[in-house]
C-alpha cells in the first residue's frame, strides 16, 4: 500500500513540474514593427484566439508577445500564418517562462 | 490597345500611392477614412481579403478652382499590395489600385457617367521618417483627373505603441485635370493604436489658408 502511495506522490509530482515547465509567453521577433497601426492590427488578430491572455507589443524591440492561458500553447506555423495575414515576418520564436507582466513591467522600467 | 502600356508607363514612371492615406490593410480588418479640405471632400471603407489584397468602397468629391465645376466619384476599388518588405526597423510598400467609377460633373453632358480609377502607391517608414509618393488617376470619356501626391514627415521621437505618435511634415500634390497649381499643405500626423489623424493648412496659388483634416480609424 505504501509503494502505491509513493508512485502517486511521485506521478503527482512530475504532474506538477511539467506543467511549471510549460511556457507561458512567447516571444516573436517581427521583421518591420515600426507603426503603431499595424501593431494594433496584430493585437486584434492575436486577441481572437481562446489560447492567448493578453498581448503585448513593443516598436522599440519589434516585440510582439504572447501571455497563453495555463496549459495553452500555438504552433509555431499558426503564429507565422497570423503575423503573415497581419503584413509581417516573424524572424525568431522564443518561449519562456517569464510571465508577460514581468515582461510588460521591464519595459516600461526602461522608459 | 496602345493605351494600356502608355498607362502602364505613366502608373510606372510616378512613384506610388494616392491622395489619401489607402496603406496596408490587414487581413479581416476594416479601415474607415475620412477627408475634407475646402475643395475636396472623401469617404471610404476599406477590408482586408488577404494579406495582399483589399477591398474599398468610396466616395469623393471635388471643386475646381474656379468655384463651379464640382466632380463627384463613388466608386469601388482593389488594392493589390504588390511588394512588401521589411526588415529590422524599416518597411517599404507598393500597390497598385483600381476599380469601376460612376462620375458626377456639372461639366459633363448628361451630368453622370461611367468611368474608371486608376492608382499606383509607394511609401517607406521607420519610426522617425514617413516618405510616400502616389499617383491616382479618374478617367471617363469626357475628361481625366490626375492627382500625383509626394509625402514626407519626420517624427521628434519614436512613439511606443500605445502612446501617442506625433509627426510633422509636408505634402506636396498636383491635380491636373481639374485645378493645375500645386499645392504645398504643411501637416501633423498623431495616431495611437487605431486611430489616426492628420491636420493641415494648403497653400497654392489660388487659394492660402485652406484647412484640412483627415483621420481614419481602424476597426
Amino acid at each position: 500500500m505504501r509503494s502505491v502511495k509513493r508512485l502517486f506522490a511521485v506521478l503527482l509530482l512530475c504532474g506538477f513540474s511539467g506543467a511549471a515547465l510549460a511556457a507561458s509567453t512567447i516571444k516573436l521577433d517581427v521583421e518591420g514593427l515600426v507603426c503603431a497601426f499595424c501593431g494594433s492590427a496584430i493585437e486584434k488578430k492575436l486577441k481572437t484566439r481562446a489560447e492567448v491572455q493578453d498581448v503585448l507589443v513593443s516598436l522599440e524591440r519589434r516585440l510582439v508577445a504572447i501571455g497563453l492561458k495555463p496549459g495553452a500553447d500555438i504552433s509555431d506555423e499558426v503564429l507565422k500564418a497570423e503575423i503573415n495575414d497581419a503584413g509581417y515576418r516573424v524572424k525568431a520564436i522564443e518561449r519562456t517562462d517569464q510571465p508577460l507582466s514581468d515582461l510588460r513591467a521591464g519595459l516600461e522600467s526602461r522608459k | 490597345m496602345k493605351a494600356l502600356p502608355a498607362l502602364a508607363g505613366v502608373l510606372l514612371l510616378a512613384c506610388v500611392s494616392a491622395a489619401h492615406a489607402r496603406f496596408f490593410i490587414p487581413k479581416d480588418t476594416l479601415l474607415v477614412f475620412g477627408m475634407y479640405e475646402r475643395d475636396s471632400y472623401a469617404a471610404e471603407a476599406s477590408y482586408g481579403l488577404r494579406r495582399d489584397w483589399s477591398v474599398t468602397a468610396g466616395w469623393q468629391r471635388d471643386r475646381a478652382d474656379d468655384g463651379d465645376t464640382v466632380r463627384e466619384y463613388t466608386y469601388v476599388r482593389a488594392n493589390w499590395l504588390l511588394h512588401r518588405r521589411g526588415e529590422g526597423g524599416w518597411i517599404r510598400n507598393l500597390y497598385l489600385f483600381g476599380g469601376p467609377a460612376w462620375v458626377r460633373s456639372n461639366a459633363l453632358d448628361h451630368g453622370d457617367e461611367p468611368g474608371l480609377q486608376l492608382g499606383i502607391w509607394g511609401d517607406y517608414e521607420t519610426r522617425r521618417v514617413y516618405l510616400k509618393a502616389s499617383l491616382q488617376t479618374f478617367w471617363n470619356e469626357e475628361f481625366s483627373q490626375t492627382t500625383q501626391t509626394l509625402q514626407a514627415l519626420w517624427a521628434p521621437y519614436a512613439a511606443e505603441y500605445g502612446g501617442i505618435a506625433s509627426w510633422i511634415g509636408v505634402q506636396l500634390q498636383r491635380r491636373n485635370g481639374l485645378s493645375d497649381a500645386t499645392q504645398v499643405a504643411p501637416r501633423r500626423r498623431f495616431f495611437q493604436r487605431r486611430w489616426w489623424i492628420d491636420i493641415g493648412v494648403g497653400v497654392n496659388s489660388e487659394h492660402r489658408g485652406s484647412v484640412f483634416f483627415d483621420a481614419m480609424y481602424l476597426f
